[in-house]
């Protein structure tokens, strides 16, 4: 079986280095970058089949995020992960954007998990 | 009849929950980190009971992770404390480039989503000014959200403090795209309430590209009155 790969997006960089090492130890070869601009660019060399993104990143939402990375890789999957307080605030939120999931932070990395390996 | 102070609090009190929830992300994303480099830790303690050998250095960082969010996590509290208090004290004098440093760091997280790098140039001598620090905090940031708007390529702006006659100024510099009629769309009116009870006044620099905002250095400590609106 292929091996899923997933890119994180956040610009809390020891949050999504650390993500990416526990996913990795879990089967799932994830890269990480902190900025938009780093995103476009790995999606220019490398095939992902999931991005995990934040909502809330700097100069540009999640949101705006995720319709640019389509255009770039179509196909690809999402899930964002928000520190917002209501999930029901942001599953009413992300529903239009097509978000297929969305997690709270602190994120169960079991759970994480779990939903990648349905979306693939 | 609505007072002056009705209609300045219901404005502050939008910040103040504009400000919470921004402290609250704050509070999250370092959770989460916390919660990954501990959560690291139990993983690489599992794989050492597997056999696998355990990286002690690879321990050490994930162990120094935890302590710097930790520190940053008792810094963003600390803030959070200073500014629930600022509502304790209607008039307060305040040492203002101390008061700007700390508006930044409260707001930091949202000023960064907006891209901005926004730093308080210090000056030689402390400028003490007495002033109703709640609603000044409303008020700069309101001046920093018209700026931020106007922030062009460079996304650096500065805020400078400086004492004129009568008063002081706070110069927010760093503007690319500075337009006479501007002031009529992003910035606070004269009148608007935050203004008035600040006797306060917001001016633009188009030469400089600059907005200024000018304060009195000792507000009197009168009662805030009913003003019909």
């Amino acid at each position: 079986m292929e091996t899923i790969r997933v890119l994180l997006v956040d610009d809390e960089e020891d949050l999504v280095a650390t993500l990416a090492e526990r996913l990795g130890l879990r089967g799932i070869d994830a890269e990480w970058v902190t900025t938009c601009e780093a995103a476009f660019d790995m999606l220019q060399h490398k095939e992902f089949h999931v991005a995990v993104l934040d909502i809330k990143l700097p100069r540009m939402s999640g949101l705006t995020l995720k319709r640019k990375m389509e255009s770039i890789a179509p196909g690809m999957k999402f899930i964002f992960m928000t520190g917002h307080g209501s999930e029901k605030d942001f599953e009413e939120g992300t529903a239009e954007a097509g978000a297929s999931y969305y997690l709270l932070k602190p994120v169960d990395i079991e759970s994480l998990a779990d939903r990648i390996r349905e979306m693939v | 009849m609505v007072s002056l102070l009705d209609t300045a609090s219901v404005e502050g009190l939008r910040f103040f929950g504009r400000i919470s929830a921004s402290i609250s992300h704050e509070l999250k994303n370092t959770l989460s980190i916390m919660n990954e480099s501990a959560g690291l830790l139990e993983d690489l303690a599992l794989l050492a009971e597997q056999g696998k050998a355990l990286d002690a250095s690879r321990v050490k960082s994930l162990g120094s992770s935890i302590k710097r969010q930790i520190q940053r996590t008792d810094q963003i509290i600390r803030n959070m404390n200073r500014f629930s208090h600022a509502v304790d004290e209607p008039l307060k004098e305040i040492d203002l480039v101390d008061f700007l440093e700390f508006v930044l760091a409260v707001s930091r997280r949202l000023t960064a989503a907006k891209g901005v790098a926004i730093t308080v140039q210090p000056t030689d001598q402390p400028l003490m000014v007495v002033t109703r620090p709640f609603f000044l905090h409303s008020l700069i940031w309101l001046l920093l959200e018209a700026g931020m708007g106007q922030a062009g390529k460079s996304k650096a702006l500065t805020l400078m403090p400086e004492k004129i006659e009568p008063g002081i100024s706070i110069r927010l510099m760093g503007l690319e795209t500075l337009a006479p009629e501007a002031e009529k769309s992003f910035l606070p009116k004269q009148g608007e309430p935050l203004l008035s009870l600040l006797e306060a006044k917001i001016e633009m620099d188009l030469g400089q590209k600059a907005l200024i905002l000018i304060l009195p250095k000792r507000l009197k400590d009168e009662p805030w009155g009913n003003q019909p609106q």
